[in-house]
């Protein structure tokens, strides 16, 4: 047993002691990455009596290491979030005869608990039809979109273990949502203005507002506090515990058992593999750059939906020639990250969206769109304005953008202004994918994943048509004015999903519905790359759920002396 | 907007620093003392660029019936932040300001450079520099506007004038109501 590996001194315990292990330790499992996924992997596996090391790339940092400095990053970058398009860059393209440029298309958290430390913790389960929408609408020209090899009755327990495990703050009864079979742990955070100008205007046009369903404490909870409200919650981490991040639901827990070490500052290199096609283990950098062999019996890649095709395309042997767990060829393909429709309203009294959690109220009337609009997919509606007062430099078009006739509005432009942001699902295309650039590396001499990618054109119809609505939900709500016209697929962002899809077919998918690779058969996959579809946004929810769940089938497995 | 927002957070003007800054190089900038004396010989502007932007933030955010540029002390964390915090974007940052310069002083035919027209001669090429060379003037604009309002403890919103002008509290901790709409809700 060890004290916290980066806290020697810490004056504070944060953390109960670690069990750790050698890299000549077998262990049962390695999970690469800590995120939503990661985490929640951790804490089942080790639960459940299996010893397991969490390799994590970045460090492991704590609410004593956060704050709400713009330039924080500039001054510690070592604590830093996410990943540092300096050491580790991409590259991105539009189609396969352009040549890829710098690019910082893949967004992700880059520390212990991953991007569930510093996101926005939108928690909204995949409607019914998500998981079935070849079946029951078809495959538009173009597309790769399939059905799901599980269906949401098989998730739903699995939702309700992450809304009761990690605290979910939320209410029952939005008539868009799918069945559940318990409320919520905790009350809906309180609504905000833009929730209640949301409010006015979905209902003046007939549709259903309801509280939104965040991963942030509206009231303490298991040992942490309930949200304080400081605002500017986007892209930051929670001081006080209330954001319910991996860092701090799963992975405490995951340590407390006894049986899982988490390894900050292990950046995995390879999967290894053996002469007769099953894992060993997994070759990572330290933080000193030496590369470490950790034997295990089994490997679970949580990485994200780049890393984890990144690292299985590096793990490439003779025997896996394209890539580890790609005889399908379908690794790093289908890439989706959903789209956005946004759209600026400016009204007559203050909102200050900068105070509390960034959104309070959701509508999601459009997840399915009537038929007669010839569109595919759908997604949801929220008000929002989570800027802090850096983005008081802001402007209106039409009006001054500086001088004293500036400065009379300023004030104005920060704190009676929001955003309707559509949040909608993205069509997989057989084109669209991530691989290993050729030339560039990053600072560890691996190289830097690639982007290949353009937008299904029906997506380009969903954002013009999710901005208009937009647009009359501002209006009714009482702006006086709007402006600007995103619509669209995002073309990167931190949701990297379905790049190494769930699916019951060798040939075109790359794990089966335990979340098994296909081709190796103590390799497993359990994060956003699973996705089939990319839902209708906000996809960490069913990441943990899918999580929960592959944490029963292995375990399943494992009993069944099939790994 | 906050999700593309976030992607795109390094993308403009000062910003684009972020990305590039060499760690070694940082110096802790956290505490840096807003007292600088109005003598004090500055970090990496020469005397004539830092007379060049003080007459030109405070026609951006000029002190009016409310503090500007110059309470902010916008030149003063434009040069300390070049000389620390984004070193890297050194090169970028003057070759902005020599082409506002030049642009300029080819304003009048006698070639009379920025501090030599009048007043109303200047705000006139701050308006014909955001028409015919945006990117020149959301460049500058976006540093002196870094300056108004990040934290004070990086030089510049000096007394959090900027924060007061738009209505921000850094107070850790809210209770509703939060804005006007969600009074009665709470």
């Amino acid at each position: 047993m060890s004290g916290h590996p980066h806290h020697p001194s810490e004056p504070i315990r944060l953390l109960p002691p670690m069990r750790t292990y050698a890299p000549t330790d077998e262990v049962d499992f390695v999970v690469v990455g800590s995120g939503a996924a990661g985490g929640v992997m951790a804490r089942e596996l080790s639960r459940k009596g299996f010893s397991a090391v969490v390799l994590e790339q970045g460090p492991w940092l704590t609410e004593r290491d956060f704050s709400h400095d713009e330039f924080w990053d500039l001054l510690h970058p070592e604590k830093r979030l996410t990943n540092d398009r300096k050491n580790q860059p991409g590259t991105s393209r539009k189609t396969d005869k352009d040549e890829a440029r710098l690019s910082g298309w893949n967004n992700y958290g880059r520390v212990v608990g991953g991007g569930s430390v510093h996101f926005t913790a939108n928690y909204w389960r995949f409607p019914e039809l998500e998981f079935e929408q070849a079946k029951r609408f078809g495959v538009p020209d173009g597309s790769t979109i399939a059905d799901w090899p599980i269906r949401y009755a098989d998730l739903e327990p699995y939702y309700t273990k992450v809304e009761w495990d990690i605290g979910v703050s939320g209410l029952a009864g939005n008539p868009f949502e799918p069945p559940r079979s318990k409320p919520f742990p905790l009350p809906p955070l309180p609504i905000k203005s833009e929730g209640v100008l949301l409010e006015r205007g979905a209902k003046k046009l007939g549709m259903h507002p309801w509280a939104a369903p965040m991963a942030i404490l509206s009231r303490p909870y298991r040992g942490r506090s309930g949200c304080v409200a400081c605002g500017i919650c986007i892209g930051n981490a929670c001081e006080v515990r209330a954001k319910s991040s991996s860092l701090v639901t799963m992975v405490p827990e995951a340590v407390a058992t006894g049986r899982c070490e988490i390894r900050p500052l292990s950046y995995v290199r390879k999967v290894e593999t053996n002469a007769s096609g099953r894992v060993t283990g997994v070759t990572y950098f330290d933080k000193d750059k030496k590369e470490v062999l950790q034997l295990a019996k089994a490997v679970i890649l949580s990485a994200n939906g780049c890393e984890t095709p990144k690292l299985l395309l590096m793990s490439a042997t003779s025997a896996f020639p394209d890539g580890l767990a790609n005889s399908s060829g379908q690794v790093g393909r289908n890439i989706m990250f959903n789209g956005s429709a946004l759209r600026d309203g400016l009204f007559e009294h203050e909102i200050n969206g900068w105070k509390g959690a960034v959104v309070s109220r959701v509508v999601w009337d459009t997840f399915e769109l009537p038929s007669s609009l010839g569109l595919y997919g759908g997604g949801g509606f929220d008000f929002r304005c989570g800027y802090g007062p850096m983005a008081g430099d802001g402007t209106w078009p039409g009006e001054p953008t500086w001088g004293s006739a500036w400065k009379k509005r300023a004030r104005d432009y920060f704190t009676k202004r929001l955003s309707v942001y559509g949040h909608m699902s993205s069509l997989p295309t057989p084109n669209n994918r991530m691989d290993l650039d050729p030339k560039l590396k990053d600072a560890w001499g691996l190289p830097a994943p690639r982007l290949t990618f353009t937008g299904h054109p029906n997506d380009f119809k969903l954002g013009e048509w999710f901005g208009k609505r937009g647009e009359e939900l501002l209006g009714a709500a009482g702006a006086l004015s709007i402006a600007g016209e995103y619509g669209g697929p995002d073309g990167g962002g931190p949701h990297l999903l379905g790049t190494c899809r769930m699916g019951n077919d060798p040939g075109t998918s790359v794990v089966n519905a335990d979340h098994r690779t296909h081709d190796v058969p103590n390799l497993f996959i359990v994060d956003g790359s699973n996705f089939v579809t990319s839902g209708r946004g906000q996809p960490t929810m069913t990441i943990q759920a899918l999580a929960f769940r592959a944490a029963d089938r292995i375990t399943a497995l494992v009993k069944a002396k099939s790994i | 907007m906050q999700r593309r927002e976030f992607v795109e957070s390094v993308a403009a003007g000062f910003a684009s620093a972020l990305a590039a800054v060499s760690w070694s190089q940082l110096t802790a900038a956290s505490a840096f003392a807003a007292a600088v004396p109005e003598t004090a010989p500055y970090e990496f502007l020469s005397p004539d660029q830092a007379k060049l932007l003080d007459v030109f933030t405070a026609h951006l955010v000029p002190t009016d019936d409310t503090p500007g540029a110059r309470e902010a002390k916008v030149v003063r964390f434009i040069d300390h932040g070049l000389a620390t915090l984004f070193k890297d974007y050194q090169k970028e940052f003057t070759e902005s300001l020599t082409a506002f310069a030049d642009f300029a002083s080819h304003y009048r035919p006698d070639g009379a450079t920025f501090l030599e027209l009048s007043t109303r001669e200047q705000i006139d090429v701050i308006h014909e520099l955001e028409r015919l060379k945006p990117e020149i003037f959301w460049d500058l604009r976006g540093v002196t506007m870094t300056g108004m309002f990040s934290h004070p403890e990086h030089g510049g919103n000096f007394g959090k004038v900027g924060w007061k002008l738009i209505g921000f509290q850094d107070q850790y901790s809210w209770a509703p109501p939060f804005g006007y709409y969600d009074r009665g809700r709470e």
